[in-house]
C-alpha cells in the first residue's frame, strides 16, 4: 500500500528523497520503496523518518479503515 | 560514530545470504552423507567424484548469491550499494585487488603443477607471464560486469520508481 502521507511531509517540509534519505542514513530507493509500499520500514526507521519530518508516527503510519 | 547500514539493504541481502547457506548446507551434508555411508571416491570403481558435489555445491552457492545480488544492483551492503552513480573508483579498487588474487593464484598453480618448468628462471617466466595476463584480463572483466549490472540494475530501480518521481 502506498504512504502517500510520507511523500506529503517530505514535499512539504521540502526535501527530496535524496535529502530525507542523507538525513536518515539509508539509499533514497529505501525511501522510494516506502512511499512506493514496497518496504515496510521498523520502527527505529519509522521514527526517524517521523522526527526528520517533524511528524508522529500517527500522523505518517497510522492507517484508518478504508484508508 | 558508526555509519548507519540501510535495514532494507541488510534485509534483502541476509534473504540472499541464507538461501546460500542452505546450498551450501544441503551440498556439504549430502558429500558427508555419501562418503560416510561408505562410497569411496577410487577404491570401488563407481566413479564417484566428492570434489564434484563440494565444487559444484560452492560455485551453485556463488552463483546464486552473486546473481540474486546483482539483479538488484547489490553487490554488498556498504555506501556503494545502490549508488546512483557508477562508483568507479571503488569498483576499480575491487577489479584490480581481484585480478592480482587471480593472477598470483594461477601463477602458483600452474608452476606447481606444470611438468615442463623446471628452473627458476622458467618459473619466473611462466609465473610472471600468467600472472600478468590474468591480472589484466580478470581486472577487465570483472571492471565491464559490475558496470554492466550496475546499468542494468539501475535501469530496474528507475522503472520501479518512475511513478513516484522524486517530488
Amino acid at each position: 500500500m502506498k504512504n502517500k502521507k510520507i511523500k506529503i511531509a517530505r514535499i512539504e517540509k521540502d526535501m527530496s528523497q535524496t535529502d530525507l534519505a542523507e538525513a536518515i542514513g539509508v539509499t533514497r530507493q529505501t525511501i522510494g520503496l516506502i512511499e512506493a509500499g514496497g518496504y515496510n520500514p521498523t520502527l527505529n526507521l519509522c521514527i526517524a523518518i517521523c522526527k526528520t519530518l517533524g511528524r508522529t508516527l500517527d500522523e505518517l503510519f497510522w492507517i484508518e479503515e478504508g484508508e | 560514530m558508526k555509519k548507519q547500514k540501510d535495514e532494507r539493504i541488510i534485509a534483502e541481502i541476509n534473504k540472499i545470504y541464507k538461501i546460500g547457506f542452505m546450498i551450501l548446507t544441503v551440498g556439504i551434508l549430502i558429500d558427508l552423507f555419501l562418503q560416510f555411508t561408505g562410497v569411496h571416491e577410487d577404491g570401488d570403481g563407481i566413479g564417484f567424484s566428492f570434489r564434484l558435489i563440494e565444487f559444484g555445491t560452492f560455485m551453485l552457492a556463488q552463483i546464486v548469491c552473486a546473481v540474486l545480488m546483482a539483479r538488484k544492483g547489490m553487490m554488498d551492503d556498504n555506501k556503494y550499494a545502490e549508488a546512483e552513480v557508477f562508483p568507479k573508483k571503488h569498483y576499480m579498487g575491487v577489479s584490480l585487488i581481484a585480478g592480482a588474487a587471480t593472477g598470483i593464484v594461477f601463477a602458483i598453480m600452474l608452476v606447481i603443477s606444470n611438468p615442463f618448468v623446471q628452473t627458476m628462471q622458467q618459473k619466473l617466466l611462466v609465473g610472471g607471464s600468467v600472472s600478468v595476463f590474468m591480472f589484466f584480463l580478470t581486472a577487465t572483466m570483472i571492471y565491464a560486469v559490475y558496470y554492466i549490472i550496475f546499468q542494468v540494475a539501475k535501469k530496474r530501480r528507475e522503472k520501479m520508481y518512475e511513478s513516484d518521481d522524486e517530488k
